[in-house]
Parts: structure tokens; sequence; C-alpha cells
């Protein structure tokens, strides 16, 4: 396990954003760790949804249970998060 | 004792120029510091500067253009008109103090190097004026904000802000280093006089002078409107300069260095002059918005100019184009949002009258940028402000050091790039193609985030990285220009709802 920053920006965001994890944390903890930063500050909440992730320019939503190590996210890769 | 008539010495004064014998050309020119690209000595005696003046004349004008500057701050010294000013007014002058006052004493460096190093004799004369003139701005720009010293310790910024880690100073302090401080001298004077000041100097001393008069601050005008008029005199230094290297068969050079320069003052201007016009500028004092003087004074005066000369229009004009419905708007979204690492208190500038202002100049900005203001209005107005700084650092573009903004839902993206096992940001694809062009120029500066990562930022968190900016030292952290006296507004709405 190690600490990796990674690059994230909701869904109606304005601004790339830094978030701290690590990588062995599921893709749905990195989600509850860049929540704060964006939902209810810059974009509004949309309870009843899910948060999915992909890599930047990818059409492929991460598996919320693969570790970030297993996705192979590289340090200060971008992601988009986004609620469905 | 009669003097010449100046036609009959002139020329001939203009024109003295070196002959070295105990050195050689290249010795007493290093390619390094002129960067003539083989164009000689004896070549340069055709450089012909547009604007010629004596130093008789000179001292003359500039002895009528302080005087006209200092008597206007003298008489108004004693009125109230900062105190009676809108704050945001107010601090649209400590943003521009703290990011321009000591740069014009860096761009007197700049001049001097041209005086030395210029290979063209008029070259070397009027980068004299030049320095001087340099000279003068910083000596009037540190002279005026130091009464207001004693009515706010942000205005200090304009004399020490330049040496700190603040986030909106190395935006300013990396733009400057690459195009004015670590250049040869005939890429500078194109980075310089010809991409930077006849086109975006403008805005801020003419775009601003006008604005300072609506706001009844009848000495910033009178004072940026002197430095204007020398700026406007030693831009033309670049121009001769074009011309020989597009002639000798050096246009990719030009072109390159001009689009670099242009590309990288618009990243600047857009923070310096797009949040003041557009969102500071109490709405009754507007002249008009950011975008209409950049549509004036780039895209018609600009694009002009490098036609004529035989340029061509940036390779990413399409994208300058867009951005200019996108940049500042993000760019101010992110600074008021982290508001607390500013030297100026920012004026959020979006209450419901100028939400209509902004609709009508940006059409679709309720929808796009008004969105995320709509969740901090939201915030603001039901005493949540926890909520409205975010804990953590926005993602900064290597090469600009702002932080990489976009229109919701449209253009925010991240541009990258791997360069010696490292991944890079961009905020745009013209600043990665930027990085490009030299990457250890640019990989060896650190944006905040690479100093927050690399463990400079002690703690790592809000507290430690205020301090690492000059927060709390200089001046105490930022707030809202209005004390979010605005905000009632919205109160009274959700009230009445």
């Amino acid at each position: 396990m190690s600490a990796i920053p990674l690059v994230f920006y909701f869904e109606g965001e304005f601004v790339c954003k830094l978030v701290g994890s690590d990588t062995d944390h599921t893709i749905s903890q990195l989600v509850e760790e860049a929540k704060p930063f964006s939902v209810n500050v810059h974009v509004p909440d949309q309870p009843g949804k899910q948060i999915k992730v992909k890599r930047q320019d990818s059409d492929e939503v991460l598996n919320p249970n693969a570790t970030i190590a297993e996705v192979g996210l590289v340090p200060l890769e971008t992601v988009q998060m986004y609620f469905e | 004792m009669a003097l010449l008539d100046r036609a009959e010495w002139y020329d001939i004064a203009r024109q003295t120029n070196w002959t070295p014998t105990y050195v050689t050309e290249d010795e007493l020119f290093p390619e390094e510091q002129a960067g003539t690209r083989g164009i000689t000595l004896e070549e340069f005696n055709s450089y012909d500067e547009p604007y010629k003046i004596t130093y008789r004349e000179y001292v003359d004008v500039q002895r009528q253009k302080d005087h006209g500057a200092y008597s206007v701050k003298a008489a108004l010294e004693r009125s109230d008109l900062y105190e009676n000013s809108d704050p945001g007014w107010q601090n649209t002058l400590k943003l521009h103090y703290g990011a321009v006052s000591v740069v014009e004493y860096h761009a007197g460096l700049m001049e001097a190097r041209f005086v030395r190093f210029g290979k063209a004799p008029g070259m070397r004369n009027m980068a004299t004026f030049g320095m001087l003139d340099e000279l003068r701005h910083g000596q009037i720009q540190l002279f005026f904000p130091h009464e207001h010293i004693k009515k706010n310790r942000q205005f200090d910024w304009a004399v020490g802000g330049m040496r700190t880690n603040n986030w909106g100073v190395k935006i300013a302090r990396s733009y400057f280093d690459d195009s004015m401080n670590t250049r040869d001298v005939v890429s500078t004077a194109l980075m310089m006089n010809f991409a930077f000041e006849t086109g975006y100097t403008n805005l801020q001393f003419i775009g601003l002078s006008a604005d300072a008069a609506n706001a009844k601050d009848y000495s910033f005008s009178k004072m940026i409107q002197s430095i204007q008029s020398d700026e406007a005199r030693h831009a033309q230094i670049g121009t001769p300069l074009l011309k020989m290297l597009i002639e000798k068969g050096h246009k990719d050079h030009a072109q390159r260095m001009i689009d670099i320069s242009f590309w990288r003052s618009w990243k600047l201007f857009a923070i310096l002059t797009g949040m003041a016009m557009d969102y500071y500028l109490p709405l009754d004092q507007r002249e008009g918005s950011f975008k209409e003087f950049m549509q004036e004074w780039i895209v018609t005066h600009f694009e002009r100019g490098l036609l004529d000369i035989g340029l061509d229009r940036p390779w990413y004009w399409d994208t300058f184009m867009r951005d200019l419905d996108d940049e500042h708007h993000g760019q101010h979204l992110g600074t008021y949002s982290w508001r607390p690492t500013l030297w100026w208190d920012p004026a959020a500038g979006v209450g419901p009258d100028e939400r209509d202002w902004l609709e009508e100049k940006y059409p679709g900005w309720n929808d796009t940028f008004g969105k995320s203001w709509d969740v901090l209005i939201d915030n603001m107005a039901k005493g949540k402000m926890e909520q409205t700084v975010p804990g953590t650092l926005p993602m900064m573009c290597a090469t600009s050091h702002s932080p990489i903004v976009g229109m919701p839902f449209k253009t925010l993206r991240s541009e990258y790039l791997d360069y010696k096992g490292k991944r890079y940001n961009f905020g745009s694809t013209v600043d990665k193609w930027i990085f490009e062009q030299d990457p250890e120029r640019y990989a060896c500066q650190k944006t905040i985030v690479d100093h927050m990562l690399a463990g400079d930022i002690q703690p790592a968190n809000l507290e430690g990285a205020l301090k690492f900016m000059g927060l709390g030292e200089m001046s105490d952290p930022a707030d809202d220009a209005h004390r979010y006296e605005w905000v009632k507004q919205y109160q009274n709405q959700l009230k009445a709802s």
C-alpha cells in the first residue's frame, strides 16, 4: 500500500481538484474521499443516485470494488465522477 | 549656446555602433544573450525604430507625466475617495499592485539587457528609454499604494508579494520568468514588447483606466494612463526585430515565441483583468465586459497587427476564441472559492442583477458557471460557511501555474503528459504544447500542488498552505470583499419561498 495523489472532477464541476488516496483503497473509497471536496460545495448532491467513476476519456466505468492498484491508476491521473 | 536641430544630428547619434577590435563580435554579443541567429552587427544597422525621441525630449515629456500623476494624487489625498469607493474597486487595486508593481522593476532589468546585448543601435537607444520607463513604473506603483497600507495591510503585497510562494504570485512570476527574464534579448523583445505590450497591457492600463474614472479614482486612472503612454512607445522595440527575423528566414522562431507569450499573457490577464471587469466592479461603473475589451483590443487590433507584419494567427486561435467565454469565469469561481489564500478580498459579483448582466454578456452563464455559484450561494444563505471553501487544493497547470478550470458540463478536462516518469497536468492543449517546446524549462518549476506533494508545506493542511503562501504573515487570510452583504438578497428570497 502506498499513498497516491489523484486528480478528479465531478460532472458539473468547473475545476479539477486534488485528492489523496491509497493504492489499496477501492474505487468506492476513493469516491468517499473525493466527495466532500465537491458535492454540496460546487456541485449539488443527487440523493438516491450512485456515483460512478471513469478514467478521463474512457467510457469504461471502474469497478467500485476494485482497488486503485488493480485498475492501474497512476499518480496524478485524472478521473471523472458522475451521478447515475 | 545654439542647439542643432534634432534632424541634423539624430541619425548619426542613434546609429552609433560598436566596432570591436579587442574581442570578436560573438564575444561582445554572446548568442545566448543576443539571440540574433546569425544576423550580423552590420545588418542590424537597418533596424529602424518607428518612434524616435531624444533624451532631452524624453525627460521633458516624462517630467510632465509625473507632474500630472503626482499632482492629481496630492490633490485627492485628503479626500475620502478610497474610503468611499466600493470594496470591489478597492480590491481591484490590491490585486493590481500585488501582481504588477515589482514586475515593473524586473521589466527595467529586461530593458537593461536590451541596452547591453541588443545588436541594433536603434534598439539600444529605445531600450534605454524603456529601462527608465520601467523604473518609473515600479516606483510610482509602489508609491501610490503606500498611502493605503495604513488603511489595509493587503496593500503591502505591492512590495512584498512577489517574494512569496502565493499561488497567484506564482502565476505571474512563472510567466514573467519565462518570457521576460530567462531568454535572449531578441526572443524576449518578441514575447514582451510585441506579444505582451502591444496587446495585453492595453487591457489593464486602458480598460482599467476607464473603469477607474468611473469609480472616481482619478488618481489611479491618471497614473496608469501615464504608464500606458510609455508602454505604447517602448512596445515598438519588437516590431522592427520581427520584420528582420522574417526577412532572414526566422519566421518559425518568431511565430513560436509570440504564440507562447500570447497564450501565457491570456492566462494571466484572464485573472488580473477578467475578474475585475466582470465581477469586482459595481455594475454602474463597468465600461464593458472583459470579452468586449478582448475583442476590441486583442481580436481586432492585435490580430490585424500580426497578419500585417507577415505572421500567422497563433495555431490555437479557435481555442483562444472559445476561452473568452470560459477561462476568467472559472478562475473567478476558483479564486473566490479558495479566497483565504488571496492577498486581496475578492468580490463575488453574483447578486441577482449582476447575474442578469453576466447572462446578457455571456449567454448560457446561468446554466454553466451559475450552477456552481448556486451551490455556493445556497450554502452561504443557509449559513453553512464551512461548506464554501473546499478542503483540498485545485489541480494546477504545470505551465501556467493556475487552476485547471473549464466550463461546467462542457469544457472542463485536464490535458496531461508523462515526462521522465512524472505525470504533468495542463489547463489546455496549448499549455501542454508550450511545455513540450522546452520541457526542462517548465518541469523544474513547482506548482503549489507539487510543493504540497513534496512535503514543502507543513503541516500539510490549509493552515500550512496559508503560511507557505504568505498569509497570516504579510496580511491575514482574505475574505469576501463585501463581507457577504450581497448574500442577504438570497436569504430574503429563501425566506420568501
